[in-house]
């Protein structure tokens, strides 16, 4: 316990000061310790605040969080992002008829979809601040109804749509998930290639028209052009799991055709993922949530995941602004030359762990020159991929 | 005669108090084990429970060692008895829970193990009321210890 409470105190940050909050999101008052909006925008190389304008992310999740605006608003105004309220309808928040009430209840305490729901929130608005974003929160976490809360996304308008919940095993294909004229980006997983925690292909990723998301470990490095360095996220290896970790889900699917698209040869079903962002725990993002264990303002936690690396996929499509040409991650799979940065190091396995590879094409967990598992085609260097 | 009366009864009593902690005593303890996975952003946990109500839980990351020792903690009398009836009823009723998503990156398994039986994950929504009781009943169990890995006072 004692060694637990010690391992949370470097989790939680303390709220910064007032005057370290700078306008246009153009610093990071937690510099060093997690990633901000800044940080993600330059990494990456998106044009943040100069797009997105009149755009709309749909975000859908389980359960309620009653201070998902308020939470928001401060993570927001600390990251120097605009405001986005439910006043300005900016932010709308729904249940999964896409009515603004009744919310759902919150979750069971051993069921976190608040600290998922704000890490969402916070990673589309750091990607793209200019757009609007709609929380769809469905009634629990039954599949169906999580399914029934895609479908409200898509019948809410907006063209953009991020998911980080997912599970196994994989189902055959669902309509739900093929919304003409719109992006679905999903988290690849946080298990690994497979084995001991179940990783390798989870629904809804692996769909044909759904843009797989995988994770990476996003590093600056002075030494690179770019000032960034990425390997295949991978924290069951990093140092064997000494707190919270994962590794990104890859999958060459069992129950899903390859997609006309998709020309990788070695996996004859659809491969995932197709593209990845930062999701590592040893190098996290920054989030607001007051509703889980701190006492406000204090309340600033650094978290990782696939989660995250959705979330910051679907705000960098919503910036792009290109979703009619999308056709699931078809349009990527066309354009991803001299737009992604291609990572090259890493996997997703852990043999002393116990984590494999579900798949026996080497390049579905194994990072490699052009497309593999983990990361897919790589992370962005701008928009023209998306 | 009031004072005898009160005497007789007040033998009666502690006479019936331990003649009920000399079985209980002499009973041997039921116990069983809950077993939180931890998530990419939670360390698990494990609680070990006996029918005395006396518990014990340890944290962990996902597939590493425990991290510190032990604490140790008291369940009510009444949440233990409930706990353990209704950890029988589950049992003996085949409870069930339903297929569901997880949030990727906060989403664990939730599993209580008893007499060599184990049950469905809890994090996933339960099919009846059989699943309901024993979900609150863990819900108070951690209350009790004031078990949350993501809530702790730094």
């Amino acid at each position: 316990m004692q060694c637990f409470a010690a391992m949370r105190t470097d989790v939680m940050l303390p709220m910064p000061m007032t005057s370290q909050v700078q306008s246009a999101g153009e610093t990071c008052p937690y510099e060093g310790e997690g990633y901000c909006p800044n940080d993600l925008q330059a990494a990456y190389n998106i044009p943040s605040l100069t797009h997105g304008t009149g755009k709309a992310v749909v975000i859908v999740d389980a359960y309620g969080y009653k201070h998902a605006a308020g939470d928001l608003a401060v993570y927001r105004k600390t990251m120097g992002l605009k405001a986005c309220t439910t006043a300005t309808k900016c932010l709308r928040i729904v249940n999964q008829e896409g009515n603004p009430s009744p919310l759902p209840p919150e979750p069971p305490p051993s069921d976190d979809w608040r600290g998922e729901q704000s890490l969402d929130l916070d990673m589309v608005s750091a990607m793209c601040p200019n757009c609007k974003i709609i929380l769809v929160q469905t009634r629990d976490n039954y599949t169906s109804d999580l399914y029934a809360g895609v479908k409200t996304a898509d019948a809410l308008g907006p063209k953009y749509i991020g998911v980080s919940w997912g599970g196994g095993p994989e189902g055959s294909d669902n309509s739900i998930f093929h919304p003409p004229g719109k992006v679905i980006a999903a988290a690849a997983g946080d298990n690994g290639g497979g084995g001991r925690y179940g990783g390798g292909p989870i629904q809804p990723c692996t769909y044909t028209y759904v843009v797989c998301v995988g994770g990476t470990h996003l590093v600056r490095d002075a030494q690179k052009k770019r000032g960034w360095n990425e390997t295949v996220w991978n924290d069951f290896t990093l140092d064997s799991c000494s707190g919270p970790c994962g590794a990104t889900g890859s999958a060459c699917s069992k129950k899903i055709a390859k997609p006309s698209w998709q020309t990788d040869l070695g996996c004859r079903m659809r491969s995932a993922a197709d593209t990845s962002a930062t999701a590592s725990l040893r190098a996290p993002v920054i989030v607001y949530n007051s509703e889980i264990g701190c006492n406000p303002p204090q309340c600033f936690w650094l978290f990782g995941g696939t989660s995250a690396s959705a979330q910051i996929i679907a705000g960098v499509y919503a910036v792009a602004g290109n979703a009619f040409a999308q056709h699931g991650a078809e349009y990527l799979w066309h354009h991803h030359k001299g737009h992604v940065y291609d990572v090259l190091l890493g996997n997703n396995i852990d043999r002393n762990l116990g984590v494999t590879c579900a798949s026996t094409v080497k390049y579905i967990c194994t990072a490699r020159f052009g497309f593999d598992g983990p990361t897919g085609w790589g992370t962005p260097n701008g928009i023209g991929a998306f | 005669m009031g004072s005898g009366r009160f005497d007789v009864i007040s033998r009666a009593t502690i006479a019936g108090v331990l003649a009920i902690a000399t079985f209980v005593a002499a009973s041997p303890l039921d116990s069983a084990t809950i077993v939180d996975s931890g998530s990419t952003n939670a360390n698990g946990y494990t609680i070990h429970i006996t029918s005395d109500g006396n518990a014990s839980v340890t944290y962990q990351p996902r597939g590493g060692s425990p991290i510190g020792a032990p604490k140790r903690f008291t369940v009510p009398a009444a949440t233990t008895a409930r706990f353990f009836a209704d950890l029988a009823a589950a049992h003996k009723g085949n409870m069930a829970t339903v297929a569901c998503m997880k949030p990727v990156s906060f989403g664990t398994t939730l599993n209580v193990t008893w007499q060599g039986w184990t049950s469905p994950d809890l994090t996933c929504p339960p099919k009846d009321a059989l699943g309901e009781a024993l979900v609150s009943d863990v819900a108070a169990i951690r209350n009790a210890g004031g078990v949350d890995p993501l809530r702790p006072h730094p």
